[in-house]
């Protein structure tokens, strides 16, 4: 069963993570480029989550620190880390905002992955090396206004013209989706009906007229990074730009959505910390009663609780995370990639509960000072309930989890 | 589609109802008092095009935005109708006016906006957001209106 044996043996679970050609000094120097990244960003996005409004920097620092490409190959120009280094990476980063660390799960995990899994060399060399380098920051088009957790209720679409695909359509809330220089666009032939309409992937250049793109502002949290919606007008993109087979768009996107919910757990991971430690901090210096609140027992209970979200969300990322490697090692592995798939939403599920639970309680420990966005509390608070929705709802996460459980003729959408 | 009840009121101008209709015509003119528009385009008599950024913070995006005179009496009835779009937006209203003279060489001018379609993102905003946005956008309309004829006298 997926719930028992997601991880064969830890001697895999060992392997795994020993896999990709990295020393341990190279994961030591990317650990420490992450805390450089993070200790730099802070007071930056602290004014700008405060004044809500972007924050360049986000982007700017990850390539100054040689962030930009964490889980890419060395030979694209990353830096070759396994599933589990990444999602540390994530961890720490998202401390410092989900919004950050959105961004990264924009480009990386869901805009860089899908082309190192499906693009042909041509394209790798063409889109990866000057991703990794802050030459193109990338994205994933999925989402619709009317095809949300259904994406084949899509609308976007292309037909082949010459030697060019042209693009039509709108896609809605994606992350780095007013800044990005190329996005993974899913769309269906246009015209097409019944056994003929299926999705595809394609990446798409972002420049022209033809693709008019708007940041979204009507979001409660993470001001600092881009959430956009935008609009393909008869855009046309280069005619090798399909990415995999064409018609295989759904199964890219699932695939790819595998790694986008790892970041996103793990992300939530960081929030969780980040509300401890501040937890920790203001219930040791804040007086109230003639004592440090940190005495109060019912203080003592939200930060108890708030370990436990912590530390059951650390094993359970751990544990998704090295089933994404084990299956990303074994390409074409379809078990392999479903007991990934299904560590992944488990891990998913599970952190962003615990971390809408920890973010909760942790304004409650900072009191009236934790309805305010100058403490990091409800500033978590805002950024992480959306955790819970994109990359996969909870509903979807649950279906997912228990018809895999239930076996072949359960899927609540088949 | 929610139930957009019509938006309505009535507008004293001091400027005889000729005048009033003279300006709301000319399309040139017309499109200068439209909130947040960056150009336009004339497209035959009774049209033109523009763009409008109308600035509000749940909506940002850029609306093109075509004016059409679909109805005209002169001195007494105009009637338009607007396309807009915008990205995951669109939205037609029909505008009524009806020109009366008023105390003093004045003009009476008795409007009435009906959102005849509306989809897309826009659709799903409430309908309070909406009327909200929508009176905000007809009162910067009618402001500019008024300094506008009111100076031409």
């Amino acid at each position: 069963m997926h719930h028992v044996d997601t991880l064969t043996s830890p001697t895999a679970a060992k392997s795994a993570t020993k896999s990709s050609a990295v020393t341990d000094a190279e994961r030591a120097k990317l650990v420490a480029d992450v805390e450089a990244y993070c200790q730099e960003i802070r007071p930056i996005e602290e004014i700008c989550y405060l004044e809500h409004r972007p924050n360049p920097a986000i982007a700017e620092l990850a390539k100054k620190h040689n962030l930009l490409g964490m889980a890419m190959p060395k030979e694209y120009g990353g830096r070759g880390m396994d599933s589990l280094t990444y999602a540390r990476a994530l961890v720490r980063i998202n401390r410092e905002g989900t919004g950050v660390r959105t961004f990264f799960s924009g480009h990386t995990s869901i805009g860089q992955y899908p082309i190192l899994k499906y693009g042909t060399d041509e394209q790798k060399k063409r889109y990866l090396p000057k991703s990794c380098t802050g030459g193109c920051t990338l994205a994933f088009g999925l989402t619709e206004p009317e095809a949300g957790s259904n994406p084949l209720e899509g609308t976007c679409t292309y037909r082949r013209e010459g030697g060019k695909l042209i693009m039509n359509g709108v896609k809605y809330l994606i992350s780095n989706g007013s800044i990005a220089d190329a996005v993974i666009v899913f769309a269906f032939p246009e015209g097409s009906t019944g056994k003929d309409r299926r999705m595809s992937a394609i990446i798409v250049d972002t420049a022209g007229d033809t693709f008019e793109k708007e940041a979204l502002h009507a979001k409660p949290g993470m001001y600092t990074s881009d959430t956009a919606m935008f609009q393909m007008n008869d855009h046309p993109v280069n005619g090798d730009n399909m990415l995999g087979k064409e018609g295989e768009g759904f199964r890219i996107a699932m695939h790819t959505l595998v790694s986008g919910r790892l970041s996103v757990a793990s992300g939530c991971l960081g929030t969780i910390e980040d509300c401890l430690d501040e937890c920790l901090r203001y219930a040791r210096e804040r007086h109230q009663h003639g004592k440090p609140i940190g005495k109060h027992q019912l203080v003592q209970e939200h930060i108890a609780r708030i370990e436990f979200m912590r530390a059951t969300s650390d094993a359970m990322i751990e544990r998704a995370a090295i089933a994404k490697e084990i299956s990303d090692n074994a390409p074409g592995d379809a078990d392999l990639l479903s007991k990934a798939d299904f560590a992944v939403a488990e891990a998913k599920y599970w952190a962003s509960n615990a971390a809408w639970e920890a973010v909760d309680r942790a304004v409650q420990v900072f009191g009236g000072r934790g309805w305010s966005e100058l403490y990091r509390p409800f500033r978590h608070l805002q950024d992480v309930r959306v955790c819970r929705i994109y990359e996969g709802t909870d509903e979807i996460m649950k279906l997912k989890i228990a018809s895999k459980l239930l076996g072949k003729g359960f899927e609540a959408f088949a | 589609m929610a139930t957009y009840e019509p938006f309505s009121g009535t507008e004293r101008l001091a400027a005889s109802p000729d005048a009033v209709y003279a300006f709301v015509t000319n399309l040139d003119e017309l499109v200068k008092i439209v909130p947040g528009l960056v150009s336009s385009e004339r497209v035959g008599d009774s049209a033109i095009k523009c763009s409008v950024r109308p600035g509000f913070s749940f909506i940002r995006t850029t609306l093109k935005q075509t004016f059409t005179i679909i109805e005209r009496v002169p001195g007494t009835r105009i009637v338009m109708q607007v396309d807009a779009s915008g990205i995951g937006t669109a939205f037609t209203v029909k505008a009524e006016m009806d020109l009366a003279p008023a105390e003093g060489g004045a003009c009476d001018l008795k409007w009435t906006a009906t959102i005849q379609k509306m989809s897309g993102l826009v659709a799903a905003v409430g309908t309070t957001i909406i009327r909200a946005a929508a009176d905000q956008v007809i009162k910067q309309g009618f402001d500019g209106m008024r300094t506008a004829v009111e100076k031409r006298g």
